[in-house]
């Protein structure tokens, strides 16, 4: 794989990265982005870069697609994505609220595990 | 393994129940005729039949395959297109499913289970291939992977009447590594039932919605 470099334009990156100290971000406009951190819990495979920043109007469903091609998983290979360390979110719901629900230091960050979950 | 004993499974059925009635959910407790100390929780729900499509277009992956992971971020714009409303569906009708959830407590396992039965508004009641067919996108993969060990009928402990399940015999293990940061902390009793239900609960169409988790 790759080295990573930090991606996204970096002017946009450090931009949402200020204005989101405060938690007041209802005043954020919908490509506001948000740095999300992604990490690996039980035996999931640790992510070489954790940090993204991710357009508020984005779904949970798209951060587990993401999650899912980055770390080459087969379509029935169980990922369960969830915040504050127990609550899975729908996959519909918007990064920007779950940011705003759930986020602190600027931040959002965002578990997920491989465990099969039924059976 | 984070387990719960029974009384702590009561515990958090009380606290969900308090929860559902802030939120104006509907979830109530229900005693089984024969023993009125075993408990489980109930909520009846009904569904237009083609809900699970509209989780599928919202999460569905329409970029081109990406080479580059970093790309993928830049180029992926996955909007839905606004639906419109003078547009005419020719889909066929949208027909009326009602599912009955039941949260029950495992004695087999020491932790929660979920049963539920689903009928038309004929009453008859939902085959299993169609249960399989309706499990939610996100999860229809995983579950059709290993269907016969996952999603069955059985007897419902309380009811004896059959009901479909999603077996809780890895629930532990799951809970475990979600809940627990490590095997020092001890397990918020009061919110495992929460945290359990948003995982087991949107496999079946049950949604918990983000304010259960605030309050």
């Amino acid at each position: 794989m790759e080295e990573e470099k930090s991606s996204p334009p970096s002017d946009l990156t450090s931009e949402s990265s200020l204005e989101h100290t405060d938690h007041d971000s209802n005043k954020a406009t919908p490509l506001k982005k948000i740095d999300v951190l992604l990490k690996a819990t039980g035996d999931a495979p640790i992510m070489r870069k954790k940090k993204w920043a991710v357009e508020g109007d984005k779904r949970v469903g798209w951060v587990a697609d993401f999650i899912r091609k980055y770390l080459k998983l087969n379509s029935s290979d169980n990922l369960f994505l969830y915040v504050n360390q127990s609550f899975a979110p729908a996959p519909d719901q918007l990064v920007r609220n779950l940011y705003q629900c759930f986020g602190s230091d600027g931040k959002l960050v965002l578990h997920y595990c491989r465990t099969q979950a039924w059976g | 393994m984070a387990c719960l004993t029974y009384e702590e499974f009561v515990t958090g059925c009380r606290v969900l129940l308090q929860v559902s009635k802030e939120l104006g959910d509907s979830w109530v407790m229900c005693h089984s005729a024969s023993d009125s100390s075993t408990i489980y929780l109930s909520k009846t729900q009904c569904f237009k039949a083609d809900l699970s499509t509209s989780i599928s277009e919202l999460t569905a992956e329409k970029s081109e395959s990406p080479d580059e992971i970093d790309k993928l971020i830049e180029d992926f714009t996955q909007e839905p297109e606004p639906p419109d409303p003078s547009s005419v569906s020719n889909s066929t009708p949208g027909y009326i499913i009602t599912y009955e959830y039941h949260i029950v407590y495992s004695l087999s396992h020491s932790v929660p289970a979920l049963y539920f039965n689903a009928w038309y508004a004929s009453g008859k009641l939902l085959t299993l291939k169609e249960v399989w067919e309706r499990v939610s996108n996100q999860f229809c993969e995983q579950i059709a992977d290993n269907k016969w060990n996952s999603l069955t009928q059985t007897e419902h402990p309380v009811l004896g009447r059959p009901f479909f399940q999603l077996h809780p015999c890895r629930t532990a293990e799951l809970m475990s590594n979600v809940c627990c940061e490590s095997e020092q902390t001890p397990k918020d009793v009061k919110k495992y039932l929460i945290s359990w239900l948003s995982m087991f609960g949107p496999v079946v169409g049950l949604e918990v919605p983000i304010t259960y988790y605030n309050k």
